[in-house]
């Protein structure tokens, strides 16, 4: 015993500096990783209630946003602009009659053509560009011009958006006898649907 | 100095605490000195002869002296103690040091291994004096494990020869000249020759005494041996000699006849507590200090560990008072940490849905703008109004094409006039003029002049009818 102890001694003192200074670097290490983890938990913690904090201010600058945006009138503006839409070829062609119609009263025989949508070139969702031209003629003897003008109101007051591409207004040179108005006009996409 | 004194030094700078002894031949005396103050002094009777017993007389010193320190100085004069002067070509110290481990084992007088330290002297002619002192190794080893037993600090281990040596620099030396220190110390005759500044040019001593030749007259001799190697290897004057020595042996009068050089009495009277003054205050890095090195430099190792083990002790205490006291934060805030985790988890999940909504509420928003804008603002009706008033009467319009390109609108005008070149032309530079000016600011396109001028040949085979110039109006509304 005595001389296993005594062994220890002296191999103790003869690397008493090493194994100090292992113990100080040691010490050092650990309660610098204790002091870091601990530190890092406070920092956390801390930060989840700023976390708080600004979550809470988030959510009412989104909530001002929100409300700035008037959801109750949003309602109304959707199925304005809903109205604007061709709901498909069926009210396509009901609209068409009805300004069929309307150009035999103000005397102007009315033909239309649907051209091929341009799918590509819709700005937003869900809707299909239709591109159609109206060919009209005056059926009385004199000129058709103010009736035309006038077919133009009626035109653009029938309700769907529409957007006049072209006019073309062309006579025998004593009066106006032929119109044709082309134009795009927007309409619900119906993936079924396939002109 | 190496750092390790440097250090020593400024920790005991404040005031020196040191047990100072002697043992010449067995006899022992010790001083004590607290604060560079001398103390108390005491003597023991007898001869020591064993360390055994000198253990215990340093223990009685320190009972006697009442000694309060830890550090201790040792002066040593002992026969199995000796000292060299060697003269050896110049050469560098890392050939030398082997030299003079061999001169030292060589003329060692006792058994085992021999300690030894050097001191460099006079040089010339190519020649190095070298002044060793030797010591056995036991006898430095005993005397460490003797203080060690005692728990005292062994400073000073030095030879006797080491004090007449520093007292070099207290004698008056003149620049340009050198003196010569007679000692003698117990019997012990040194010769200790100096230059201007203190430093040590030559030590001898003189072989045990030759009964049959006075002393002051061997003295006498062999400073005149001395006297003339110097002037020979150094060529400086010795105007004068000092004469430091204990008078119930040796009188000055005694070897002033031998020498012609006038010999002077030191100027101080030393006795045996100034010796120990002296050997105490010595600076502990001197050449012929034989601590060891490592125990003159465990004081600073055992400072150093205990500033170690107290910093450990600290950094541990520390980290748990940390750990602790971050531990102790935690469980007193750990309900409030709960809750705020949960409502940072709900806040979430608030934030969430208020986003979706806002981004469904803006997607509508965008919806409703794109579908109700008009990019291009609508003009064919009024336009065409307008066209039916700028047209003169004179031009017959067959046709109108309004075409939109991009965010502009291209115009298009064709008809013929019955009137004459000039006429047409200038209708139809009014017409492009009001166009230009009016309020669709139209810009159009030069081409219709080239096409009116291309029909003058065709026109001008039918003198008999009107004419009839057809033109085409290009232009462009922005």
């Amino acid at each position: 015993m005595n001389s296993w102890w005594s062994q220890l001694s002296a191999a103790f003192s003869e690397k008493k500096w090493l194994i100090m200074t292992i113990m100080l670097v040691g010490c050092l290490s650990v309660i610098s990783w204790i002091s870091l983890d601990k530190f890092i938990e406070v920092y956390n913690r801390q930060s989840s209630i700023q976390t708080i904090t600004d979550l809470k201010q988030e959510i009412s600058q989104i909530g001002l946003r929100y409300q700035e945006a008037k959801p109750e009138a949003l309602q109304t503006n959707l199925i304005k602009a809903d109205q604007q839409l061709i709901q498909d070829f069926t009210h396509l062609a009901q609209w068409a009659q009805t300004l069929q119609e309307q150009g035999k009263r103000i005397a102007l025989q009315m033909h239309y053509q649907i051209l091929e949508p341009q799918p590509t070139s819709s700005p937003i969702q869900g809707i299909t560009i239709i591109s159609l031209e109206f060919h009209l003629s005056s059926s009385e003897n004199g000129s058709g011009y103010r009736d035309f003008l006038q077919f133009l109101q009626v035109l653009e007051q029938s309700g769907p958006r529409i957007d006049i591409q072209e006019i073309t207004v062309s006579g025998d040179g004593k009066k106006a006898t032929h119109f044709t108005v082309g134009l795009t006009t927007w309409m619900k996409t119906h993936d079924s649907v396939k002109l | 100095m190496d750092v390790s004194d440097r250090c020593r030094k400024s920790i005991s700078r404040k005031g020196a605490t040191i047990l100072s002894i002697s043992l010449v031949n067995g006899r022992f005396r010790a001083m004590s000195i607290v604060n560079d103050t001398i103390d108390r002094s005491w003597e023991r009777p007898g001869v020591i002869v064993t360390f055994e017993v000198l253990q215990h007389a340093i223990s009685d010193a320190i009972h006697h002296t009442q000694f309060p320190g830890t550090r201790i100085s040792v002066l040593v004069e002992d026969r199995r103690c000796m000292s060299l002067t060697l003269q050896l070509p110049v050469m560098p110290l890392t050939d030398l040091i082997p030299i003079l481990e061999r001169k030292a084992q060589q003329a060692k007088s006792s058994e085992g291994e021999a300690s030894w330290r050097y001191s460099l002297g006079l040089q010339g002619k190519g020649k190095q004096t070298i002044h060793l002192e030797i010591f056995p190794e036991r006898f430095i080893d005993d005397i460490v494990q003797v203080c060690e037993n005692l728990d005292l600090q062994l400073q000073q281990l030095v030879p006797l020869s080491a004090l007449a040596e520093s007292q070099l620099s207290a004698l008056p030396i003149e620049p340009g000249e050198a003196t010569i220190l007679i000692s003698l110390f117990e019997g012990k005759v040194s010769f200790i020759a100096g230059g201007e500044d203190g430093r040590l040019i030559l030590t001898r001593q003189l072989a045990p005494t030759q009964d049959w030749v006075p002393l002051g007259e061997r003295i006498g001799n062999e400073v005149n041996r001395t006297i003339m190697f110097i002037t020979q290897q150094a060529n400086v004057h010795i105007p004068h000699i000092w004469f430091l020595g204990e008078e119930e042996r040796l009188t000055l009068e005694e070897v002033q006849p031998h020498v012609s050089t006038p010999i002077l009495p030191c100027p101080f009277k030393p006795d045996w507590q100034y010796w120990l003054w002296v050997a105490a205050t010595l600076p502990s890095n001197l050449s012929n200090n034989f601590t060891p090195l490592e125990v003159r430099q465990a004081p600073l190792k055992k400072l150093l560990s205990k500033t170690l083990a107290a910093a450990i002790i600290g950094f541990l205490i520390v980290g748990v008072g940390t750990t602790g006291i971050l531990e102790g934060y935690f469980a007193k805030h750990q309900e409030q940490f709960r809750t705020a985790a949960t409502q940072a988890r709900v806040l979430r999940e608030h934030q969430q849905q208020w986003t979706s909504r806002l981004v469904t509420i803006q997607a509508q928003q965008q919806r409703v703008h794109t579908i109700t804008e008009k990019n291009v603002p609508s003009l064919e009706g009024p336009l065409l109004s307008y066209l039916g008033n700028v047209i003169p009467p004179q031009m017959i319009l067959y046709q109108t094409v309004v075409k939109r390109t991009n965010n502009m609108w291209d115009l298009e005008l064709a008809g013929r006039t019955s009137t004459t070149l000039s006429s047409t032309l200038l209708l139809i530079e009014k017409l492009a003029r009001e166009l230009a000016q009016g309020p669709y600011r139209v810009r159009v396109q030069e081409g219709w002049r080239d096409q009116l001028l291309s029909q003058t040949n065709s026109q001008a085979g039918r003198e008999n009818t009107q004419p009839n110039y057809q033109w085409t109006l290009k232009g462009t509304i922005s």
